[in-house]
């Protein structure tokens, strides 16, 4: 670049910096236009927005608490244990647990009844029908003869006192029908024994005995005086078919001798 | 070497630097952007608009421009270019504008720099010769030279000339400057 360009630039350049306006603050002011006019609309969507927000939390808050409440008490009743039931005594009891709903959703029982409970599906029963399987199958073997042995456990007084009630009388209704099982049993030995079905006697005398083992406390000496009896007769007969079997040997013996001889004889004469 | 060259709009880095800024909506990158950039766009839009007021206009229509465009700016070269080329559009837009309207008696852009008592004499009548003797063509070229402190062939790519022509037109302008000045005849 020359001098002279140098030199005119330069002049050019003074004469345009001095000349040039200062308009920067309306460029200002009209971004700010601009600005406000494009946020407007969001100011305004903003002004819903905190409101829409905090509803909307607000909302998924509650709906968050009211399921789980709803979980927790659908929980609760499921699978919370609100009582626990106790069938029999030390080594022989069996614990149930129940839920609110009263259904049993745990079963514990002692080294004597874990004969009693096996096989037994109980959990999800109603307590009624539970206690009924469970004192029938302890009953069975002799564990439970008293409807006094049910205990309850749980934090309502009330609830407890409602379920003792439930669950003594459903004990004492299967404690009875052992009882009256026995009884039967009893009966039809001594049925069979005076029919003379020796072996029928013996096996109505051994379930007679089985059941009264079980639980019919007062019929036991009954049970088993007749189950006596019933083999008393079975012995009686035993005698009899014995001597009458001789007596048919000894008739055998006696008419195979006869023809022997008869033989003989027939023999004799030909010659 | 332009004697009017500008380190600051020369600093290309940052320029972007405010140019982001403004993207992120900061109003004092605009303002230290204006500052730096404020004489080579009016200087630009005046060379083609001959106009005061138009190049005034124009001058705010750019920075309005940048600020809005700051978001979406793209750096390809330098950004006093692409400053440069939004004034150019804005000026020939303004000059189409007035093609259909009316024509302003050019006494008008003249007044300018009479009223301006910061300025010279002898830059009085560079400025003078430089915006009644130049061609449209030429005194863009001279003007930005002298402005902006950007190349030839930068100043081509603004101007979307071959750089042959803008240095023809920019030694043509400098004679007929010279030829002018020596002789006092403005």
């Amino acid at each position: 670049m020359t001098e002279f360009e140098a030199d005119v630039e330069k002049r050019l350049d003074a004469a345009i910096e001095h000349a040039v306006p200062d308009v920067l603050p309306e460029i200002l002011a009209r971004c700010d236009e601009e600005t406000i006019a494009e946020i407007t609309p969001i100011y305004a969507e903003k002004k819903r927005r905190p409101w829409a927000k905090r509803a909307v939390s607000l909302a998924a808050a509650f709906a968050l608490v009211v399921a789980m409440a709803f979980g927790f008490s659908r929980y609760q009743a499921a699978y919370a244990v609100e009582n626990v039931v106790t069938l029999g005594e030390g080594e022989n009891a069996v614990e149930l647990a129940l839920n609110r709903r009263d259904e049993v959703i745990g079963v514990k029982s002692g080294a004597g009844a874990d004969e009693a409970v096996e096989g037994l599906s109980l959990k999800g029963l109603g307590i009624t029908e539970a206690a009924e399987i469970l004192a029938e199958a302890m009953g069975e073997r002799g564990m439970m003869s008293d409807p006094s042995g049910v205990t309850v456990e749980g934090k309502d007084g009330e609830k407890m006192a409602e379920l003792q009630a439930l669950v003594t009388s459903a004990v004492t209704e299967a404690v009875a029908k052992t009882v009256e099982n026995a009884a039967n049993a009893a009966t039809e030995a001594v049925d069979a024994l005076t029919e003379g079905d020796v072996a029928g006697a013996l096996d109505k005398a051994g379930e007679a005995v089985n059941e009264a083992i079980g639980g019919a406390g007062e019929l036991v000496g009954e049970a088993l005086e007749g189950a006596g009896e019933a083999v008393s007769g079975a012995g009686d007969i035993i005698e009899d078919t014995a001597a009458g079997a001789g007596g048919i040997v000894s008739a055998v013996t006696d008419g195979i001798g006869g023809f022997l001889k008869d033989i003989g004889d027939w023999f004799g004469k030909k010659e | 070497m332009p004697a009017a060259a500008l380190p600051e709009v020369e600093n290309k880095d940052a320029m972007e630097e405010k140019i982001a800024r403004m993207a992120a909506g900061d109003k004092n990158a605009l303002a230290e952007l204006y500052n730096e950039a404020k004489k080579p766009v009016f200087g630009f839009a005046l060379s083609i608009l001959k106009n005061t007021e138009d190049a005034e206009d124009v001058l705010q229509e750019t920075f309005i421009r940048v600020w809005r465009g700051a978001a979406g700016y793209v750096p390809r070269g330098k950004p006093m270019a692409w400053l440069l080329t939004v004034t150019r559009n804005l000026a020939l837009s303004r000059l189409r504008e007035r093609a259909r309207v009316a024509d302003i008696p050019e006494e008008t852009w003249q007044l300018f720099y009479v009223e301006s008592p910061a300025v010279t004499h002898e830059d009085r009548l560079v400025l003078q010769a430089a915006m009644t003797a130049l061609s449209e063509s030429e005194r863009q070229v001279v003007t930005l030279h002298a402005l902006t402190g950007l190349k030839h062939a930068e100043i081509a790519e603004i101007m979307g000339l071959p750089l042959s022509t803008v240095l023809s037109k920019y030694s043509r302008a400098r004679g007929k400057l010279e030829s002018i000045l020596k002789e006092g005849s403005i």
